[in-house]
């Protein structure tokens, strides 16, 4: 029906997508989704990790003030009476940390389904084109094989952000060095294996999908 | 022009340049506040860097990650650079505010030495009860200019010295900064505007 020339978006135009194009699309738009749910349980994730470790912190020092009151039976109670309601805030905390990485498993799963299906996409498109893929992009200018890479690469950047969460995740609650505890803080926020590529591949997707006008 | 006239033009100068300085004052102190957080910022990413620096990674449950301890430093020192440059905003504002107090300082000496002949050296030491002398002001005004010039290269030194390795420095940098006004400083605008404030109202 319409000769498609590439480089050229009509914003009045809608064209007509097969099934592919349509799956892509919507893949991509999952992807932002996901993306951002995902940053948002980070900032939960961050929050919760810095209590942990000001609980920690504030315990260490109670402990140090405690040490020279020991000897008196009195003191003994009373400190047992205020070590229990940090210790009670800290369980609450590794519980909140412990539900928000399930929420993130659980998205990195979906996120893993997203780059399978893409992958099932290019498969179907040999099968019917060959090996060298269909002539026309199903966009502007990606051929469908970009997709499964740009999809690999996120899943495998969010997998591989996901190992480092869970490690982090499960020290946070019993390390008491002070430097440490900076470093599993800075590595949740600041995510060391979420380039500004990642970043730039997602907006590069939603731009050819059409999602973000050109 | 006679000698009234003159005084009359060399004073609306100056009142125009104190009214400048009313407004750009508010600008300077907001901007300065607005300086506050960012600082704070850098302090922290300082302090996360050193930590990052002192802890082996090796010897952490977080060993089996790969390039972790690289791939973090180069996140932390691009965190500061996003941070650099939005003090570099803060401090082209600082700069318009230097540049416009600077450029009606400028006009009202111009403005005087066009006429100082004809005001004379007498009426220009003359004080009345409503208005301080042409030379008191010519003084402060000078003293206002200075006050900017000197506070804006002292802050801009500073940040030019941030550096990703040199954490103290980054984490005293809100202590550094506030160390920068002094209170003579701090004082000098607000008591020259009092000082002025029956010049100003009057016409």
């Amino acid at each position: 029906m319409e000769a498609r020339s590439p480089g050229v978006a009509s914003s009045a135009r809608k064209p007509v997508l097969n099934n592919s194009a349509r799956k892509i699309k919507d893949n991509a738009a999952d992807w932002h989704n996901f993306i951002l749910k995902w940053d948002k349980l980070n900032d939960a994730g961050f929050t919760v990790a810095n209590n942990i470790v000001n609980i920690k912190i504030s315990k260490e020092t109670e402990n140090d003030a405690n040490h020279q009151v020991d000897c008196d039976g009195s003191s003994v109670i009373q400190k047992s009476a205020s070590a229990s309601e940090p210790h009670k805030e800290l369980e609450e905390c590794c519980t909140e940390l412990l539900d928000i990485m399930d929420k993130m498993t659980h998205l990195v799963s979906k996120m893993a389904k997203l780059s399978s299906t893409v992958k099932g996409i290019c498969v179907l498109e040999s099968f019917q084109h060959g090996e060298a893929g269909r002539d026309r992009p199903l966009f502007h200018t990606w051929p469908t094989k970009q997709f499964d890479e740009v999809s690999s690469k996120l899943a495998d950047a969010y997998q591989q952000e996901l190992r480092l969460k869970q490690a982090i995740a499960q020290e946070v609650a019993h390390n008491t060095e002070q430097d440490l505890a900076m470093v599993y803080l800075s590595a949740w926020l600041y995510q060391p294996y979420i380039e500004d590529s990642s970043r730039v591949l997602l907006e590069s997707m939603l731009l050819e999908t059409g999602h973000r006008p050109l | 022009m006679s000698k009234q006239a003159a005084i009359l033009s060399v004073h609306q100068a100056t009142k125009k340049c104190f009214e400048v300085i009313g407004q750009q004052q508010s600008v300077w102190d907001c901007t300065l506040a607005d300086c506050l957080p960012l600082l704070s910022s850098l302090s922290s990413l300082g302090e996360q860097l050193q930590s990052c620096s002192k802890v082996h990674f090796k010897n952490t449950p977080l060993q089996g990650f790969p390039e972790l301890e690289q791939r973090l430093r180069y996140k932390l020192i691009q965190a500061v650079e996003t941070v650099l440059g939005k003090l570099g905003e803060k401090m082209s504002v600082l700069q318009t505010v230097r540049d416009a107090v600077s450029n009606q300082v400028a006009t009202v000496f111009q403005q005087y030495e066009q006429h100082a002949d004809t005001i004379g050296l007498s009426a220009s030491i003359e004080r009345s009860s409503l208005a301080p002398s042409v030379a008191d002001m010519l003084e402060w005004l000078q003293d206002i200019d200075r006050f900017y010039r000197n506070q804006f290269l002292k802050r801009k030194l500073l940040l030019q010295t941030i550096k990703p390795d040199n954490f103290s420095h980054m984490q005293a940098l809100p202590q550094s900064w506030n160390r920068v006004s002094t209170q003579k400083g701090q004082e000098l605008i607000q008591d020259t505007l009092m000082k002025v404030s029956f010049f100003m109202d009057s016409h």
